[in-house]
């Protein structure tokens, strides 16, 4: 029962898009395996949880509305009911962030191409080294870039993968590309494959994206629950 | 010069896996003692954002009994300004007023309880 938990202290800089495409997209393909998703939203903004409650949410897959007070208790009470637990936070360095990633098997650090989203990042990978010392206990992180593009790779992005590389730091292969149908999975509720293309555009290749984000996550935890980890 | 024929990776995928294989038992994480967490947490700079807890202004009252009664005109103001003009409220007002009232009858026995009830 894997815990997935999606940090970053940055505002904005994907964490609910990241929560909420990787709860749609395990739960569309778990769905005839009777395989349940928990999407755990302890953002106080709620943006995951408003999207679990419109039409359209997977039949498998249940939202638990939380805060930093019950942050870990609800974790815990999601990983007894379901298979997998995802986790969406706010954009802020609190006690629920360091609470949730505590109780992670896997911690997704989300970062834009810029060198503040990157310096906020650091931010959370020190904590999740530090709370490695307290408690013995390694938490795999890897960093996902957010909102880049499908047609450049812009230079400050191509020298903060690389800083992040040089300094052992895993980085997902792939990244999250910038595309009104992961905005639009906000307006009509549902997964991006279930869109209508007379609303928006682009949906084919905003699914093979989420498609990949989902399958690099499932070889993350294959390689964590065999023995291997990132991060 | 030919060119030499490339190798045509693109389109082979990495195996996927099966969700199904992610989800079976595995070994529980450790619990960690909330204190611990709470201390390691903000020396990383990671603290609390809920708002604190209103504090209940002043201290706890022993006036929690509520009797409403009614009065002449003018009466409640003649009140209020002998309170304020010995500066103290409304209810201690009506307490030396009930004990100078059973001292000057003699009433010995409710004298006993208003002195127990205010102890």
């Amino acid at each position: 029962m894997p815990t997935i938990v999606m940090a970053s202290s940055k505002g904005g800089a994907g964490k609910t898009t990241a929560a909420v495409t990787l709860a749609g997209e395990l739960a569309r393909q778990g769905l005839e395996k009777g395989v349940n998703i928990a999407l755990v939203d302890a953002d106080p903004n709620k943006h995951s949880a408003k999207w679990a409650k419109k039409n359209g949410c997977p039949e498998n897959l249940t939202l638990y509305e939380s805060d930093e007070s019950s942050i870990i208790d609800d974790i815990e009470k999601a990983e007894q009911e379901n298979a997998f637990v995802i986790v969406d936070l706010e954009g802020t360095a609190s006690i629920a962030v360091a609470n949730a990633v505590s109780r992670a098997d896997l911690v997704i650090i989300l970062c834009q191409g810029s060198q503040n989203d990157a310096d906020e990042a650091v931010k959370t990978i020190k904590l999740l080294r530090q709370q490695g010392k307290a408690f013995r206990r390694d938490i795999p992180y890897s960093v996902l870039f957010t909102r880049t593009s499908t047609a450049i790779v812009p230079r400050t992005l191509k020298f903060i993968v690389s800083q992040f590389t040089e300094s052992g730091v895993d980085v997902f292969k792939v990244s999250l590309i910038e595309k009104d149908a992961y905005k639009a999975v906000h307006s009509f509720g549902g997964i991006v494959n279930n869109l209508d293309p007379k609303d928006v555009s682009g949906i084919e290749v905003t699914a093979a994206n989420a498609k990949a984000y989902a399958e690099e996550v499932k070889r993350k935890l294959k390689e964590i629950m065999s023995g291997g980890s990132d991060g | 010069m030919a060119e030499r024929a490339g190798l045509d990776l693109d389109d082979i995928n990495e195996d996927e896996v099966d969700i199904a294989s992610l989800t079976g038992p595995k070994n529980p994480k450790p619990k960690v003692d909330r204190k611990e967490l709470n201390k390691v947490s903000e020396e990383a700079g990671f603290v609390s954002r809920q708002a604190p807890r209103q504090r209940r202004r002043g201290g706890r009252t022993a006036y929690t009994q509520q009797k409403n009664f009614k009065m002449r005109p003018d009466m409640p103001e003649l009140f209020a300004d002998v309170a304020d003009g010995l500066g103290i409220k409304d209810y201690e007002l009506l307490e030396m007023a009930i004990q100078a009232l059973l001292a000057k009858q003699k009433m010995k026995d409710e004298l006993e309880r208003f002195k127990s009830i205010t102890s």
